[in-house]
């Protein structure tokens, strides 16, 4: 174990981004949650990442991740005294959770093949992020009926760490990308109050393109 | 100067403890002042009565430790009559803060109660789990102490929306229950929104 682990921290210390300059990067995809069993969040992700320097040997760069949610689907009970209304309905609920996160982080070169296509790791050691989930019980007859146990909405952030794969490709320029992104939930808790979610865990599959400027001679 | 540090530490430490209390209290948004309707065995029980907001009281414990929300009775009480009577109790004050740390107000209860059949059992409690009562069998009982004791009684709806208990022992231990409420005192005094949820020890239960 303790070669692997040395040899492996040979390989990030001399491991440099082979791209001589400073970029930004824009890419979208798909996005799909690791960190909540009963329901399944999926997102638009919009991935900008800022790489500033134009030194060889830098692989420093700022990301900004913002998730655009799709409805997930569930129930709730809700009940009445009432007793000219039924004295139990079933709710649809939709939970929409909205994700930005800001990341420094920096890129380790792993390979590049005859084409001049390269494979990149991206460490992301350290983040913020805000999850803001908006919670709405559709048709609820708020006057006369008692929600059982409802969810509400949140909005929490906290520090989270991530990790890519990425691919750049495209003829010399390497103007492309491909981009398989995981980011950790926010360490910070969701509070007392018992919800039927968890904090998102993205998983993000995206394309893109890089802007090379200020090149280097 | 000594002491006057020493001093300092346990005040900062008191006070640091006592801030650290947070009562059961899950604000619902469409009704300000009430808590929202929960089946945890969260101790808490509210409701508008001529559309003030009504709780239970907290206990914040000593130096923060042990703080609570007050907890019901639940007890079945003989009559002469061919039914008993099922009364489910709490104290109750305005909550004019939703925050934490109130002190115990003057004594004020609350009490729902519902006829039963002499041979109530905690069976017969677990089969009311999703029923709803009218008010034309149930009643509702305002008790408060300022200088003298004040009751006021009237008719109440009661639905038990969950009834839930722990049998992982083999017997039954805690016992939780949560549901609605509303009742009328006359024209003067009306009681809407009402809700709890109720966890307590099934060995302190007489049927």
């Amino acid at each position: 174990m303790k070669p692997f682990l040395l040899a492996f921290s040979i390989f990030i210390l001399f491991s440099f981004a082979t791209n001589a300059q400073s970029s930004l990067s824009l890419s979208t995809g798909i996005s799909s949650d690791l960190n909540n069993a009963h329901h399944s969040f999926y997102h638009i992700p919009f991935s900008l990442q800022w790489k500033p320097s134009s030194r060889e040997r830098s692989a420093f760069f700022v990301e900004f991740d913002y998730d655009f949610p799709f409805s997930t689907k569930s129930t709730g009970q809700s009940y009445t005294l009432n007793p000219s209304l039924p004295k139990e309905v079933t709710l649809q609920e939709t939970i929409r959770p909205y994700i930005f996160s800001v990341s420094i982080g920096f890129r380790i070169h792993l390979y590049t093949n005859k084409r001049n296509n390269s494979f990149y790791l991206n460490l992301l050691p350290f983040g913020i992020s805000t999850q803001n989930f908006k919670v709405n019980y559709k048709n609820f007859d708020k006057e006369n009926y008692e929600i059982l146990n409802p969810d509400i909405n949140m909005n929490r952030g906290g520090i989270v760490t991530s990790i890519a794969a990425i691919y750049n490709f495209h003829k010399t320029k390497q103007d492309m990308k491909l981009m398989l992104h995981v980011q950790s939930p926010p360490l910070e808790g969701t509070g007392n109050y018992p919800l039927s979610f968890r904090f998102v865990a993205p998983l993000q599959l995206t394309f893109g393109y890089n802007f090379y400027y200020n090149k280097r001679k | 100067m000594k002491t006057i540090l020493f001093k300092i530490i346990v005040c900062a430490l008191a006070l640091y403890l006592s801030s650290c209390v947070k009562r059961n209290f899950f604000p619902d948004p469409d009704d300000p002042g009430l808590s929202l309707l929960t089946s945890h065995g969260f101790n808490i029980a509210t409701a508008y009565i001529n559309n003030v907001p009504y709780i239970n009281p907290f206990d914040p414990g000593t130096l923060g430790i042990g703080g609570a929300n007050s907890a019901p009775s639940l007890e079945l009480i003989g009559t002469g009559n061919s039914f008993d009577t099922l009364c489910l109790s709490w104290q109750f004050e305005i909550n004019d803060n939703t925050s934490n740390n109130q002190p115990y107000p003057t004594i004020s209860t609350i009490s729902l109660l519902m006829p039963v059949p002499k041979s109530f059992t905690k069976t017969d409690f677990f089969a009311l789990n999703g029923q709803r009562f009218s008010s034309n069998t149930n009643a509702v009982v305002l008790r408060s102490y300022h200088n003298y004791f004040d009751t006021l009684s009237g008719t109440s709806n009661i639905y038990f929306v969950s009834i839930k208990y722990d049998n992982t022992s083999g017997s039954i231990t805690n016992l939780s229950f949560s549901g609605l409420f509303d009742g009328n005192i006359g024209d003067s005094i009306l009681i809407t929104k009402g809700r709890f949820d109720f966890e307590i020890d099934a060995a302190t239960l007489n049927f």
